[in-house]
């Protein structure tokens, strides 16, 4: 807990709402599957996001302020609608931020135990264990037996 | 900033009979393979050697970690023994790993020889040069190369002269056997990829068990990097290895030999080696910059280099991507992530299709749960918000695809010359690297992508994408210090020995003439080990 407590430190309350607001609106909640803004899954992308706060200050930094130029207001006051309009015009212009706001996200995501069990995949590293794969029918291979040499003779 | 003792005061070790820079890919062949005369041979290497266990897939971070500290790019690995590389100038970027082992221990272990054709390719094509030798110098080489590293594959691929196998070949699973039917449906060549993975137990390795990301480095050991190869017999057989010490210049006496290095040790002081031969080893970037960084008064221009060849030609392979969705999951993410089969339908050079040489299609397997989900995103098949995990489900497991490696073919004006600003931890200047993709490579792309496309919708997928040139793919540098029987334009005669400095070798991609339509390393090695057979021959007038 220590160390979420130090990530969530590391951001203002503004800056913290700005990414909830991103990680909610790229994977919600849906059936049984949890949001990123799960209380088991957020922490740990605030902590991603810690790791670089040269990028995170300039995502929010954005943010709040394409919400003051574009309806004069808080990004913090800004309706559903609003604020993915905000976010949307920074995705169109910043491809780097975006692809790093991914990585945050999506590498906390994907690591739940809930989501992997979802998608069949085995929890924990790969590494040990790995994988039983079917002995090859080499049969498939016939017809290119018999095709001969097809490389230039020199 | 470290303090730096002046020359005067440097700190002088004893000297060696051979010195070896780089203990990567070739200058582990190389060590081992001199280790036999008994001289006293030394290795000095910029990175670690790497613990296996700290490699991510021990992880359950796994992905981030290929992200961050074991990502391709040294720009964004950024650890103290990476050297920075100016890359704006080229639609590709470098990939490397700087360490025991060097670019093993993160490669995919894709094992290709070179074809006959490749070492004519002016006088069957009329462009580029031909080698100044040919495939049956190297063969020997190759097959030596083979038992050492421990290839798996299997016997009779109509691409190829016939060679053997150290091994049953990895298997295809469901996903290459789907691939698999799609060119036998096209009628096109395809073949299990040699792969320097140990499915079997072999020389102390462990068996491949199926992991899947081999590019962030094998937990398992069954991956043949040289850490585990080459390195351990070499250093049971006497060669010393010096980690983190960074070679700045090689140095050249009186009579214009070289007479050692000057290196920069792990706490930046730098210290004096003296050799009586040199040996370079530090890949088709590495290799220039460092002869770059060795001017003198005989050599104002860097050491070698009076052809004004070190630096230019520089050859990475362009890669396409073709990837295609399929409606059943294909259980990708089993098996080594970029081992499989390959096909050499389109390898030789057919002038109708519109431009010269050829390329070769290889199968890679599916992405982790992350990647998947940063590349549907990029890609923009897997939106944000309300369809994510409708989409996510209908791609993970579910895509298979394929790479394009087309040969690139020697242009001057592709360059890896010295940064006047970027410098590395130790103040030394970075390469710079200027690139740009000719017409012929584009127009390969192209053809390549095209019947990439053909085959994977031959093979049931419904829905296919494609992009080249792969920004992030300059894992293969080569061209940059080239071989030649001409000292006017070459680097290095036929035999790896430096045309200017007779006691100056050179090992690694930098010699390679032309590239070829396949991966290197096993090239590279093969020519390590020819190189080093030449020397252990000619030990008595080595430098005549
Ligand atoms: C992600 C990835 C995937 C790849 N996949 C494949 C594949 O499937 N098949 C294939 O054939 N190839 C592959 N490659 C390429 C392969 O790794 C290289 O072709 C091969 O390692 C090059 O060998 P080398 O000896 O030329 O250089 P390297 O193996 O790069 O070794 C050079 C060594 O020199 C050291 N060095 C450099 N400068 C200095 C200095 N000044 N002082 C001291 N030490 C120095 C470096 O630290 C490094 O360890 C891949 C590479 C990457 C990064
Ligand atoms: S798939 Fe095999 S070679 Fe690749 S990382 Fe896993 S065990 Fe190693």
């Amino acid at each position: 807990m220590a160390e979420l407590i130090t990530s969530d430190g590391a951001f203002t309350e503004n800056q913290r709402h700005v990414l909830q607001v991103i990680a909610n609106m790229m994977i919600p909640a849906s059936g049984t599957l949890p949001a990123a803004t799960d209380a088991q899954i957020f922490p740990g992308i605030l902590e991603r996001f810690a790791e670089n706060t040269e990028a995170t200050e300039q995502i929010c930094d954005h943010i709040l302020t394409a919400a003051v130029q574009q309806f004069d207001a808080d990004f913090g006051t800004l309706g559903e609608i609003q604020s993915e309009r905000v976010v949307n015009e920074f995705r169109d212009k910043q491809p780097e931020l975006v692809r790093f706001i991914q990585i945050c996200v999506a590498s906390c995501y994907y690591k739940d135990s809930r989501v992997m069990a979802s998608l069949g995949v085995r929890e924990g590293p790969p590494h040990p264990g790995g994988y039983p794969v079917d002995r090859t029918e080499w049969s498939l291979l016939e017809p290119v037996r018999v095709m001969g040499k097809i490389y230039r003779k020199v | 900033m470290s303090v730096k003792p002046s020359k005067e005061k440097l700190v002088s070790n004893d000297p060696v009979d051979v010195l070896i820079i780089g203990a990567g890919a070739s200058g582990a062949a190389m060590a081992w393979s001199l280790a036999e005369t008994r001289m006293k041979i030394l290795c000095l290497e910029q990175g670690e050697w790497v613990n296996p266990a700290d490699y991510p897939t021990t992880s359950v971070d796994w992905e981030l970690k290929s992200f961050g500290e074991f990502s391709y790019s040294p720009n964004t690995r950024k650890r103290s023994v990476d050297y920075p590389i100016n890359e704006k100038n080229s639609p590709i970027k470098v990939a490397n790993f700087n360490g025991v082992g060097g670019g093993t221990i993160l490669y995919a272990a894709h094992f290709p020889r070179f074809h006959p054709s490749d070492f004519k390719v002016k006088s069957l094509d009329g462009v580029a040069d031909d080698w100044p030798i040919d495939y049956q110098t190297l063969e020997p080489f190759y097959a030596e190369n083979d038992q050492m590293v421990g290839v798996a594959g299997l016997k009779g691929d109509p691409a190829y002269p016939d060679k053997e196998v150290s091994m049953s070949p990895v298997p295809l699973g469901v996903l290459g056997e789907t691939l698999a039917r799609g060119f036998n449906e096209k009628g096109w060549h395809w073949w299990p990829s040699d792969s320097a993975i140990a499915t079997e137990p072999y020389d102390g390795r462990d068996k491949c068990v199926n992991l899947g990301p081999c590019t962030t480095g094998c937990s398992q050991g069954a991956k043949a990097s040289t850490d585990i190869t080459y390195w351990p017999h070499a250093l049971r057989a006497g060669v010393e290895l010096r980690t983190r010490c960074r070679v700045k210049e090689i140095t050249v006496d009186e009579g214009g030999m070289a007479s050692g290095v000057i290196y920069f040790d792990e706490n930046g002081h730098e210290q004096i080696q003296k050799a009586e031969v040199v040996v370079v080893a530090c890949n088709g970037i590495g290799t220039p910059r460092l002869l770059l960084n060795s001017t003198s008064i005989a050599f104002p221009n860097g050491i070698a280099n009076s052809s004004g060849m070190v630096g230019k030609n520089l050859m990475f392979h362009p890669y396409g991507h073709v990837q295609g969705m399929f409606d059943q999951p294909l259980k990708g993410y089993q098996g080594p992530g970029g081992c499989c089969i390959w096909s050499q339908e389109f390898y030789e050079t057919d002038e109708s299709r519109g431009y010269l040489r050829g390329y070769t299609m290889e199968i890679f397997r599916g992405k982790g749960l992350v990647s998947s989900a940063i590349s549907g995103m990029t890609a923009g098949t897997i939106p944000w918000g309300k369809g994510h995990h409708d989409a996510y489900l209908r791609e993970f497991d579910k895509s298979a695809g394929m790479v394009i490696i087309c040969e690139d073919l020697p242009e001057l004006h592709n360059t890896v010359t010295l940064d006047p600003d970027l410098v590395d931890s130790d103040g030394m200047p970075a390469p710079k690297i200027d690139y740009t993709l000719s017409e012929n490579s584009r127009r390969m792309l192209d053809h390549g992508m095209a019947r990439g496309k053909e085959a994977l919708i031959a093979a049931g997928a419904y829905e296919v994408n494609s992009h080249g040139p792969i920004a992030h793919a300059g894992w293969h540098n080569m061209g940059t210090a080239r071989m030649g029987i001409d000292p006017q334009t070459s680097v290095v005669n036929e035999w790896g020995r430096s045309h200017d400095v007779k006691n100056l070798f050179i090992v690694d991609g930098s010699i390679f003439v032309t590239s070829a339509g396949v991966n290197p390393t096993s090239t590279i090695q093969a020519l390590a080990l020819y190189i080093a057979d030449a020397m252990k021959k000619r030990l008595a007038n080595l430098f005549d």
